[in-house]
């Protein structure tokens, strides 16, 4: 077959391919994903606020995973960063927000218990082991990671969110 | 050779980063009197232009300015800023008398996210939170307070009294 006529099939094919694939999205199919519930999330909220939510990275209302509370963007346009304290309307703003990123992995984790939570996209991303600009906020086993990783299993223990510290590290013999 | 001139405009003008642009169009002009410098656009987020890939020569990894009071915008001279990077590495800088304060590039690269405090005097006001990224102040203090800003930075209350000024 000559290379011309080899490519006028192979254009053939894609244009098929493209055709089908129009013709087979259905704008009004819905899918129902079950995901971990917003009843336990708010110690979740809390620790995403500190490590995430900062008004320059996921507290920025040009973020696709927008993190709302008191020192960062504020669902409330009465509201200012800095005061008052995280409302419930943000909790639920920000677990809205979280939980539409990747759904479908998010379920299929959740359906699991929990099983290999870096299908997740969010746990790839605050694990560092997917490329993210913010690098890595909640390395894996650290009381933060399993504070998310029990959430998306169904823990109902947000302990272990509240073991985690972060803040400023000076080095041995230096204050801050 | 007037294919290549389109050309090179094209590419020229492909190059240029429209979201910098705007930010830097939105800064406006310099004020009257002040030329370009270190007390030149006081409050503004001074790495649009001094960041890595902004068009001044100087680059910083922060900069901004400080005010006495909340409420009030006097500036700040002599205030200390200290930094302190996800690695434990320290630095530290003073405000001039236009309240601002820079970082060279060189002089301070930091393991992101960073803390910081600025100090004077018995007064210490320390960030809540870190900077995951961002190195303009200005960026994230504008004033007024809006739910995405937190108003300027400022060291005492209002209460506080302060040295006056002396900037040319």
């Amino acid at each position: 077959m000559s290379t011309r006529r080899t490519l006028s099939v192979a254009a053939l094919l894609v244009a098929g391919a493209l055709v089908a694939g129009c013709e087979q999205y259905d704008g009004n199919s819905t899918t129902t994903v079950a995901v971990p519930p917003r009843e336990t999330f708010a110690p979740v909220a809390a620790l995403l606020e500190s490590h995430c939510g900062t008004l320059d990275c996921h507290g920025s209302p040009a973020r696709n995973l927008r993190i709302y509370g008191v020192n960062g963007l504020r669902a409330n346009g009465n509201s200012v960063t800095g005061s008052p304290d995280t409302t419930e309307e943000e909790v639920d703003r920000t677990y809205e927000s979280l939980v539409s990123v990747d759904p479908e992995h998010l379920g299929a984790v959740f359906a699991e218990s929990g099983r290999d939570p870096e299908r997740w996209l969010v746990i790839r991303k605050s694990r560092g082991t997917e490329l993210h600009t913010g690098g890595t906020p909640l390395p894996a086993g650290e009381p933060g990671d399993r504070c998310l990783t029990g959430w998306i299993a169904g823990g109902t223990d947000g302990g272990v969110c509240t073991e985690d510290d972060f803040g400023p590290k000076p080095r041995a013999g230096e204050t801050w | 050779m007037t294919r290549y001139g389109l050309l090179l405009g094209l590419l020229a003008a492909a190059c240029s980063d429209p979201i910098r642009t705007r930010a830097m169009d939105e800064l406006g002009g310099e004020a009257p009197g002040v030329p370009a410098g270190p007390l030149h656009r006081p409050g503004q987020p001074c790495l649009v232009c001094h960041g890595e890939d902004g068009p001044s020569e100087s680059r910083f990894s922060f900069a901004g300015t400080i005010y006495a009071r909340p409420s009030t915008a006097e500036p700040l001279a002599g205030a200390r800023v200290r930094f302190i990077d996800s690695s434990g590495a320290q630095y530290a800088v003073s405000s001039n008398c236009a309240g601002t304060f820079y970082v060279g590039d060189t002089n301070f690269r930091p393991v992101w996210p960073v803390w910081m405090k600025v100090e004077f005097g018995d007064l210490t006001q320390e960030m809540v939170t870190p900077s995951f990224r961002e190195g303009s102040c200005g960026a994230c203090h504008q004033d007024p307070a809006t739910p995405t800003s937190v108003g300027h930075l400022y060291v005492g209350d209002d209460r506080s009294t302060f040295p006056k000024g002396n900037c040319p």
